[in-house]
């Protein structure tokens, strides 16, 4: 055995290669709007802009991507390994935290899964993503796609939230029946003085955040572009911005997240 | 010095950085099974301690299924025992078994079906199935890596000096440990 022939030697190799992993094709990564990859047209507008808007609030605050990917079908493969595959040659979620979460939904297979990183292995447990797709399969059986798949992606997003110790915004409670609100005019008072605050605040820090730019560019702001300056400038203070990885990543992408199986399936 | 001797000590010296870049990526691809190997060996043993738990859930609402639950038991304790991930790995195959033959039992009550701790725990248990598929699959890819970069040149090289043999992947078949799933 130790005096192999070469040619025992190429088939051993040929062998080696051509056994691979089942061979089956996944969608590509989208390059905007990565949050919600509607491939089979299943959420509303409406509910389209409430899920990008929190997926993009977490993917800024804390580096973590909880991402909707619908498809008509998976064309062969079973669930587990078609969203594991998905999960990983996407790369949800931060490659050193892997704090990604993928709610696949394989319409004609009338197939669905919770796909969840590692890193959010103990905010979002099996148990609870099961929990969520329970939830999910009663509003699919009346039809309910779009809803289903919002308060699903809500559902996943408040243990994201919580994982990080922070404030869900507004969008998220949507879910809850809507408080009713008796607004004094003193309280439009406090709004308005709070908006003209914010505002204010938000121009000045602007207005230094672009000298900042100036000063650290050596006065190239005006020519390059927004983001040139910015990467320049990030670059140049080297990985400050400890709080989140958007401005590590750049290109607002996916992070190179992996999984290693963790989260539920389920069928409607 | 001669021309040809600085030709030579050049040579020799590229000769020298290719073999410790060979063997450094034959030891890392060995080290990528190791660490595959204990991932399987992990998952197979988180699902093995949940175990215990699902026994005295079930035990609550089965009295007369001793047979069931004692093949379980049974099962688990191989697992635990195991001495090699091959064993530990046989020893899962036949857990998945008993488990499936816990499960097709349990759907003759509906009681415990309904049992929100049991609910939770399946859903933990065919979790951890998954991420066992997972790991071997990482660990059959990191053993096929392996093998061919030892059954390639320049890595053939090295691994005939050190004695590298080609891994086994792991054999058993998808459905031998595939539980089977509870419908709610």
């Amino acid at each position: 055995m130790k005096k192999w022939p070469l040619v025992w030697n190429i088939l051993v190799v040929v062998l080696l290669l051509t056994h691979s992993a089942p061979a089956f094709d996944i969608p590509s990564p989208p390059t905007a709007d990565i949050y919600l990859a509607d491939y089979a047209a299943m959420v509303n507008t409406e509910d389209r802009k409430k899920i990008l808007d929190i997926g993009n609030d977490m993917d800024k605050r804390f580096g973590a991507q909880l991402v909707v990917v619908t498809v008509s079908s998976l064309d062969g493969p079973d669930i587990e390994t078609y969203s594991n595959k998905l999960f990983r040659s996407w790369g949800i979620g931060d490659a050193k935290k892997n704090n990604g979460v993928l709610l696949l939904i394989a319409k004609e297979d009338r197939q669905f899964r919770i796909e969840v990183g590692y890193g959010l292995e103990g905010a979002v447990t099996d148990g609870y993503a099961g929990e969520v797709l329970d939830t999910m399969k009663k509003s699919f059986k009346n039809g309910e796609y779009s809803g289903g798949i919002l308060s699903a992606f809500q559902n996943l997003a408040g243990r994201i939230y919580g994982e990080y110790g922070a404030q869900a915004p507004e969008s998220l409670k949507a879910a809850d029946p809507p408080p009713d609100s008796k607004w004094t005019p003193e309280d439009y008072g406090f709004l308005a003085v709070f908006v003209i605050i914010t505002m204010m605040l938000v121009v000045g820090v602007i207005y230094l955040f672009n000298v900042l730019c100036y000063v650290v560019t050596f006065g190239h702001f005006g020519t390059l572009s927004f983001r040139e300056s910015c990467s320049l400038l990030f670059g140049w203070l080297g990985g400050s911005d400890d709080g989140g990885s958007g401005g590590s990543r750049g290109s607002g992408g996916f992070g190179g997240g992996s999984s290693g199986g963790g989260g539920a399936s389920g069928r409607w | 010095m001669k021309k040809s001797t600085i030709v030579g000590v050049a040579l020799l010296a590229l000769l020298l950085l290719g073999a410790i870049g060979t063997y450094n990526s034959v030891i890392s691809a060995k080290i990528a099974i190791d660490a595959q190997r204990g991932q399987v060996e992990n998952q197979i043993q988180r699902r093995a301690d949940l175990i215990p738990n699902l026994i005295s859930t079930v035990k609550g609402y089965m009295q007369h299924e001793e047979k069931v639950l004692n093949e379980v038991t049974a099962a688990r304790a191989r697992v635990a025992k195991a001495g090699s991930t091959e064993e530990m790995a046989e020893a899962n195959g036949q857990l998945s078994g008993a488990l499936g033959r816990l499960i097709a039992v349990a759907e003759n009550y509906p009681t415990l079906k309904a049992d929100a701790h049991f609910t939770e725990l399946m859903r933990e248990i065919s979790g951890s199935e998954n991420r066992i598929a997972v790991a071997r699959r990482d660990y059959n890819e990191a053993v096929k890596t392996y093998n061919t970069v030892i059954s390639t040149f320049p890595g053939i090289i090295i691994a005939r000096m050190t004695g590298s043999q080609v891994v086994a992947q792991f054999a058993a078949g998808e459905s031998a440990h595939e539980v089977p799933k509870v419908t709610f």
